[in-house]
């Protein structure tokens, strides 16, 4: 399962992650977000024990960070390496595409 | 090597699904490859005419329908299809994914339509920085803001609605000069102070710094220029069979022809929903189709492999 995560974790479990991070911003409103949700499970489960971390955040309860990064448009898929946002995907994207990603950040 | 499948489905929604349902039943080894379950149905928050089920969420009928697909053997995996060769005997698939090539005795085009663009510069660049197409996922994101939708669909309508009640304003763009049918909504949108419509209008370019934060727009030729933060289109939708290349025939619309056995011109090659010539985009009508074309390929396989179409649903006494 991705680690869904809060505001308050947000520090510890993205800016000070040792591995680079996806996150997904997501809110249950969202038809896409809920269709993307099986895609990010499936790359959770193919990255367990690998040199990366895949997470979950609920912007309709957490809203500050995805203020902060200007989430304007949900699902984002952020990807943060040593504390900095160094790439954006907006809208359903592929398994492979967020894989290929992963692998080039790791 | 590349992997088999006796049908592989392009699509994941209302037809795509229902196809891999009753292919599975058919005991036929199938793989649906779709980019994201459930298409235009779960931007939907209430579907309240399928049979048999008085309301439900766009969303929770789709994961039933993939659920209910997957419960008798069908696969899914999120991948796009960026290309179908034929050759002798089966069609091969190519995605974006390069590492894996699959192989399928027959294929069902079920990937529904796209929503159209505006073709304005600034579009792409803004992309999820402010333009958006999907009103129902972004409106929560934008309360209280400025923001323009664009085009003169029942969805442009519904969204500046969606906005109003959010205390934003709005600003309804849209090309031509009245909302065809949709006369008593546009009344509801024309009522609401916090709603201001342009008609005769076109969408020149959308500016910003890192975020979205206007628009040039031509008012009956007349320049203006518009502060928004959010740009929403909802221009409708296209059909995006180009990639196909000559294995399909088209009319106007570009949507893809099929005969009564939801057949392409290309043998073993079947479509169904939205893509085809279908008039009514419904999912029940689409889920319909979806299960004439399993059933239309499980006889085609059946023929090629010279066995009879069994378990027919009726027989003609003659």
């Amino acid at each position: 399962m991705a680690q869904e995560i809060n505001d308050q974790q947000f520090e510890t479990e993205v800016l000070k992650s040792t591995v680079p991070v996806l996150v997904d911003f997501w809110a249950p409103w969202c038809g896409p977000c809920k269709m993307l949700g099986p895609v990010i499970e499936e790359l959770s489960q193919d990255n367990t024990g690998k040199n990366v971390k895949i997470v979950k955040i609920n912007i309709d309860e957490n809203n500050e960070m995805a203020g902060k990064y200007n989430v304007m448009s949900i699902p984002t898929i952020m990807f943060f390496k040593n504390g900095q946002p160094v790439d954006q995907m907006t809208g359903v994207q592929e398994k492979s595409v967020l894989q290929a990603k992963l692998d080039e950040l790791a | 090597m590349p992997e088999n499948y006796d049908v592989i489905i392009v699509g994941g929604a209302a037809a795509g699904l229902t196809a891999a349902l009753y292919a599975s039943r058919r005991n036929l080894k199938t793989l649906v490859i779709a980019k994201a379950l459930g298409g235009q149905a779960v931007l939907t928050p209430a579907i309240e005419n399928f049979p048999g089920i008085k309301k439900i969420s766009g969303i929770d009928l789709m994961m039933n329908f993939a659920e209910h697909a997957q419960s008798y053997g069908a696969k899914i995996v999120y991948e796009t299809v960026i290309k179908i060769e034929k050759t002798q005997e089966d069609f091969l698939i190519h995605t974006a994914n390069k590492n894996v090539l699959r192989k399928a005795r027959a294929v069902i085009l079920a990937f529904g339509l796209t929503p159209k663009n505006l073709n304005v510069p600034g579009e792409l660049e803004f992309t999820g920085k402010g333009v958006s197409y999907c009103a129902t996922c972004d409106a929560p994101l934008y309360k209280k803001k400025s923001v323009a939708v664009v085009g003169g669909t029942y969805e442009a309508l519904d969204a500046a609605l969606l906005f109003a009640k959010q205390d934003c304003d709005v600003f309804l763009v849209h090309d031509q000069d009245n909302f065809g049918v949709f006369k008593k909504l546009f009344a509801q949108v024309q009522e609401n102070k916090k709603i201001k419509v342009y008609l005769k209008t076109q969408v020149q370019k959308i500016h910003g710094h890192q975020v979205v934060t206007s628009i040039d727009v031509a008012v009956d030729g007349k320049a203006e220029n518009i502060s928004v933060a959010g740009v929403f289109v909802e221009k409708g939708h296209r059909i995006d069979s180009s990639w196909l290349g000559d294995l399909v025939a088209r009319d106007k619309t570009q949507s893809i022809m099929i005969n009564e056995e939801c057949a392409t011109k290309t043998p073993g090659l079947f479509a169904a929903g939205d893509v085809t010539q279908q008039r009514d985009k419904q999912v029940i009508i689409s889920a319909g189709a979806g299960a004439s074309a399993a059933l239309a390929a499980y006889r085609y396989l059946q023929k090629i492999k010279g066995k009879p179409a069994l378990l027919v649903d009726w027989q003609h006494e003659s």
